[in-house]
Formats: C-alpha cells, sequence, structure tokens
C-alpha cells in the first residue's frame, strides 16, 4: 500500500473515531473511538516514515492511556452496564475495519522499508539527540512522571 | 502534501476542543484533551519529517509521556470525584453555588 493511500485511510479512520468520541452517548464508546483514533494516528505516523513514533505512540496511547481510561470507567461504575454499542451495520463493519486496520498497521511496522515522499526518520539520531541536546528535559520528565505517579496514589487513595 | 497533514491536525484539534466544551461527562472531556494532544502530535512530526529535523519527533515524544502523567493525575482526581460527590458530570458538581 502505498503512503499516500496509507493517509488517507488513516485520516478517514481517525476522523470518524473523533466523531464517534464526540457523539457516543456510551462512556466506552467514547473510550473506543478515543482508541481507533490512536492506532489510526500510529497510521499516520508510519505514512511519515517514522515507525519508531508509531510504535511508541501504540505503547503509550492506545496500551497506557486507552486502558488507564477504561479501567477508570469500570471503576467509577456509574451507569451499571457496559455493553458496547455495536448495533448497526456501520458500526459493526467499522468495527470489522479497525481491527484488520490495527492488524496491517502492526504487520507494517514490523516490516518497515520506508515511505516515497520524506526520507526515512533515523531512530540512531533521535536517540543521539535524548542523551546530548536534550538530556536535561529528559531528566525533568523522569522527575516529572515520578511525582505525577505518586501524586495519583495519593489522591485517589481511599481515606481510612 | 503537507498541507493535508497540516489541515488533518487541525480537523482532528477542534474535534477534541469542541468534546472539550460540549460534553458535561468528566471522563470525555479528559478524553478530548488527550485528542487535542494527539492532534498537537501529528502537526509536529509532519513539519518535522518533511523538513528533516529531529526537534519536532523529540517534542512529539515529550508530549507522549505528558499525556500519560496528566491523564494519569487527571483519572485519580476524578476517580476522588465521584467518591465525594457520587457523580462525574460536571454540572452536578456545584457546592460552591450556595
Amino acid at each position: 500500500m502505498s503512503s499516500a493511500l496509507l493517509f488517507y485511510m488513516s485520516a478517514v479512520l481517525a476522523l470518524s473515531g473523533g466523531f464517534i468520541m464526540l457523539f457516543s452517548k456510551n462512556t466506552v464508546g467514547s473510550a473506543m473511538g478515543l482508541l481507533l483514533a490512536f492506532v489510526a494516528t500510529a497510521g499516520i505516523y508510519l505514512s511519515l516514515s517514522s515507525p519508531f513514533l508509531a510504535l511508541a505512540q501504540i505503547f503509550l496511547y492506545s496500551g497506557a492511556v486507552a486502558v488507564l481510561i477504561v479501567f477508570a470507567i469500570m471503576m467509577i461504575d456509574e451507569q451499571k452496564k457496559y455493553e458496547l454499542p455495536v448495533h448497526g451495520l456501520f458500526t459493526k463493519s467499522l468495527a470489522v475495519i479497525s481491527v484488520l486496520y490495527t492488524i496491517y498497521i502492526l504487520i507494517r511496522i514490523v516490516r518497515f522499508s520506508g515511505s516515497s515522499r520524506v526520507a526515512l526518520s533515523d531512530t540512531s539520531e533521535l536517540g543521539r539527540l535524548m542523551v546530548s541536546d536534550y538530556l536535561l528535559h529528559i531528566e525533568a520528565l523522569s522527575v516529572i512522571l515520578i511525582v505525577s505517579i505518586m501524586s495519583a496514589i495519593l489522591v485517589a487513595k481511599r481515606k481510612s | 502534501m503537507i498541507y493535508q497533514y497540516i489541515v488533518l491536525s487541525l480537523i482532528l484539534f477542534f474535534i477534541g476542543l469542541i468534546t472539550v466544551i460540549v460534553r458535561r461527562n468528566l471522563i470525555v472531556v479528559l478524553m478530548g484533551i488527550e485528542f487535542m494532544l494527539n492532534a498537537a502530535g501529528i502537526m509536529f512530526v509532519t513539519y518535522s519529517r518533511f523538513y528533516n529535523n529531529y526537534s519536532g519527533e523529540f517534542i512529539t515524544l515529550v508530549i507522549m509521556l505528558i499525556a500519560a502523567c496528566e491523564m494519569a493525575i487527571g483519572l485519580s482526581v476524578v476517580v476522588a470525584m465521584f467518591r465525594i460527590f457520587g457523580s462525574v458530570k460536571s454540572n452536578d458538581i456545584r457546592e460552591l453555588r450556595n
């Protein structure tokens, strides 16, 4: 699949995920739309020929953030029923297309061979920047991670 | 081709902004914030790849980490708020009104 076709398909899926997030009455449906948009963003990064960011997008956003949101929805337990709103033909076909698209994106990340339009992103150059020019940023980010984890535990702890 | 990426990023950003403004459920509001950060990341990577400068990709990685931290703190605040008020709708929380 050429990178222009990959871009258009990812753009359509990201926009439909965004509209699902915006218009779904069910909170779990909103979370699934957000997850679809995250995976589609990984496809957009692939069409920009930077496979490392696509992998980080799937790990960090789809793996961490979306799962965290679904956990919080289940903990809050407000609406007492969590069926996925997969009823109409459009939603069902969109779900099947999303699953196939995700598998395609994962295969494409593993067997990446570059795009035609822009130069292939050099991951070693990105890593070299992290330990030379942006070393202070990385250290600050580690402190922010520690502080945010500790504060999240402290805020959400049950007062007994 | 760069214009299509920029237009897509702007549309995604405004979908997130409308979600933050319109929806009342606080979890969905947090999702809208994540969506806006995601759109900003697309814009950074677009300029980074088309001008072959790696700072944009680094900033996108920073955005991902900050989004994870923000999500952890925001969701813990929402869970604590649900324990106190019994609801996560933003118009049910009106303790300061009277």
